[in-house]
């Protein structure tokens, strides 16, 4: 009897394991699986009800897989690798490691009036492996109970945007009047400070991707205005210097201005009530500019669903493409969508449209150079090299002129020639 | 001798899933790890070349010795001050009339419950240099706050105080177990000879608690030599470098720099590091068999 039982208990045992192990697939219908990161449960909940209605509509399933976003592209190679279904991603870029499974999307490109330069390029610029769903960008964000307080006025259209100069003494001047700790923050991410770079007139590449400007001597004015500001008054030290999160900081309501993402916008309208807040055109040195944010989709090959994956990315532009903007957040990728109007704060929405459309050229040039034939040159030794080097400059542990060789000898190694004028 | 085959068979079946699991989830991975340590592998593709790796990160990585001083540093001094807290508050919560002295140890014990992340995240708050708690309640008693971000010392001692925070209620326990079972008779021996407290503490005490000693302070190094998910979240290694230890620096060369092969030889590297240290410190330890 209880060598009965015993048998009896490693057969269960077994048992339970196997279908442990086992995956629960669903035989009827097409099924495509979409990898994606969030930036919150009702983002989530937002794709949730996106793919369902695109059941209701077609009968086909679209299962979402959800990765942090640091590990999305580690998540696509293990997945390639092992075979696992994968048929769409939306990344911030396209991964070069994994370029052989990318599906070329020119016919999508095609169809549809897509802001030129945004989308992703490789063989010569003549396969579109990437499109943007949805356009993020960076912005400036006031907080405007300080400023009031301080009495210093603030632009209302990009015509009267300052620039850094200016910004800086504006700041300088809001902190002395007002109960403000801070001038500004900045999220701590290379997305930003290229965005700032880009506004004092340095660009990445040159017009045939053959040479680049960072590392070289035209960084140097801009790094030390950045790096100079990182003095605790202006800009607390803690954000590039440490982990400190800019964007808990600014909600404390002491910051004065926050230079950050078109996230932003629906993150504090649902959290910040304690003080009031406004989207304004970031300032300049040479030229209004910003840099954009990914919400690319990548769809792959060999999945022997590649069409009815393409027809789903259709049907993300077709289907209520404005609301589709509205919803998430996103600016319009497409032309012809500028008069759209957002749920709430739709002023704000706008400033950052408006900084899309006059602001987007060195970004898109940017980020064409970043994947234009990149396979073999390493754009992974690239990634973050500037952030890394100003980081360590900060910390005292390199001078200026280590930060402009380390970032140079790292493009040179990656195949590019480090110009030295534009 | 029936019997006996059949009770080894039961024996093999029911550790069979930790072999397989062993096998599945360590064995094979850490001979991959060795295989792309010889190659240029980029999580795609890679072609052989042989000790090219090893002889980058030792004699061509101007960051590789640094990172290294830097986390053997932390490992010598982040277990032994958390083994002394732990025998601190295992001492003071070893007495069996101690009144809520359950409910202490429970507080205590929390924290190894916790994911490290979670831990991080928490403490990323409390020693928030611009908005921290523990910032405020410094300038409130009229010190200066504390640089916890941007000053490398501060950084380095954050990291051990969250660390101590984190692994102190299990070492308590450890040491707790063992204190109880240390004869009482010793004690009274010593004290009929005329020892005091301290003597006591020094000559039973100590001793016949080197086994857990040497059992906390090597798993307690061997844990700081691979700390990645405390300092990620906590300093992502910052200030510039000053937290920068050996399994964040691998993982940025592995992960974000996709030269797998590299990273692999640094594990390699590390697996060395940590087997000559496991076997100095087993030569180390003697004594404190309780018969």
């Amino acid at each position: 009897m209880k060598r009965m039982f015993n048998i009896f208990l490693m057969g269960l045992l077994a048992l339970v394991g196997v279908t442990g192990c086992g995956n629960d697939t669903n035989g009827d219908g097409i099924e495509l699986t979409w990898l994606l990161s969030t930036g919150s449960t009702a983002e989530r909940g937002k794709f949730n009800d996106l793919v369902e209605r695109y059941y209701e509509q077609t009968g086909i399933t679209v299962n979402i897989i959800e990765v942090p976003s640091g590990d999305r592209e580690t998540k696509i190679q293990s997945m390639l690798l092992s075979d696992e279904p994968i048929h769409l991603a939306k990344t911030t870029g396209v991964d070069l490691t994994f370029i052989d499974r990318i599906l070329p999307l020119n016919d999508i490109y095609d169809e549809f009036d897509f802001f030129e330069g945004h989308e992703f390029r490789i063989n010569d610029g003549e396969d579109v492996v990437g499109l943007m769903i949805g356009l993020s960008s960076v912005g400036l964000i006031l907080n405007t109970d300080l400023w009031e307080q301080a009495g210093v006025e603030f632009p209302t259209s990009t015509d009267e945007a300052w620039s850094w100069h200016e910004f800086l003494g504006k700041l300088e001047e809001v902190i002395d009047h007002s109960d403000a700790q801070y001038g500004m923050v900045m999220d701590g991410s290379e997305h930003r400070l290229r965005a700032f770079l880009y506004q004092w007139g340095v660009t990445g590449y040159n017009e045939d991707f053959t040479g680049t400007y960072y590392g070289s001597e035209l960084m140097r004015e801009p790094l030390e205005f950045f790096v100079n500001m990182n003095d605790d008054r202006i800009m607390p030290r803690s954000v590039w210097l440490g982990a400190e999160d800019s964007i808990s900081m600014f909600k404390t309501g002491r910051i004065a201005a926050h230079m950050s993402t078109i996230g932003r916008i629906a993150d504090y309208n649902e959290t910040v009530s304690d003080f009031n807040w406004q989207a304004v055109s970031m300032p300049y040195e040479v030229a209004p500019a910003t840099n954009h944010g990914g919400n690319v989709l990548i769809s792959f090959n060999e999945t022997g669903l590649e069409e009815e994956t393409k027809d789903f990315i259709r049907w993300l532009y077709t289907d209520d493409y404005p609301a589709l903007l509205a919803d998430f957040g996103w600016l319009p990728a497409l032309e012809g969508f500028e008069d759209i109007e957002y749920p709430f704060r739709n002023e704000d929405w706008q400033v950052y449209l408006n900084e899309t459309i006059i602001g987007s050229e060195m970004s898109a040039h940017d980020k064409m150079g970043e994947r234009w034939d990149l396979k073999d040159s390493g754009w992974n030794q690239v990634n973050n090299v500037i952030i890394e080097n100003v980081r360590l400059h900060l910390s005292g542990d390199i001078t200026m002129d280590e930060v402009l060789e380390n970032i140079s000898n790292t493009y040179r190694e990656a195949g590019f020639e480090v110009l030295s004028s534009q | 001798m029936n019997q006996h085959k059949i009770y080894k068979t039961w024996a093999f079946l029911f550790t069979l899933p930790n072999i397989i699991l062993f096998v599945l989830f360590f064995a094979i991975p850490a001979v991959l790890g060795l295989v792309f340590s010889f190659t240029n592998f980029n999580g795609f593709s890679g072609e052989f070349v042989g000790l090219d790796n090893y002889i980058h990160l030792l004699f061509h990585d101007e960051h590789f010795m640094g990172v290294i001083i830097r986390t053997t540093i932390f490992a010598l001094i982040a277990p032994i001050l958390g083994y002394l807290v732990s025998l601190g508050l295992a001492l003071l919560l070893s007495d069996k009339d101690l009144v809520f002295g359950t409910v202490a140890k429970v507080l205590v014990y929390i924290p190894t419950l916790m994911s490290p992340v979670v831990s991080a995240i928490t403490m990323r708050w409390l020693f928030g240099e611009n908005f921290g708690f523990i910032n405020h309640l410094l300038e409130t008693i009229g010190l200066d706050p504390v640089k916890w971000s941007t000053d490398g010392y501060a950084a380095f001692i954050m990291v051990i105080l969250v660390g101590i925070w984190g692994a102190g209620g299990f070492n308590m326990i450890l040491i707790l177990g063992r204190l109880r079972s240390i004869p009482p008779e010793l004690y009274e021996a010593a004290k009929i000879d005329g020892a005091s407290v301290w003597q006591r503490f020094r000559n039973v005490t100590i001793p016949m608690l080197k086994p857990i000693t040497f059992l906390i302070l090597l798993l307690g190094t061997i844990s700081a030599f691979k700390e990645f998910a405390v300092i990620d979240t906590l300093t992502n290694g910052g200030p510039g470098m000053a937290t920068t230890f050996y399994v964040l620096y691998m993982y940025r060369i592995g992960f974000e720099r996709l030269l797998i092969g590299l990273a692999s030889a640094g594990s390699m590297i590390l697996f060395i590091i940590l087997l000559v240290l496991a076997s100095v410190q087993t030569k180390l330890q003697k004594g404190g068999e309780i018969s």
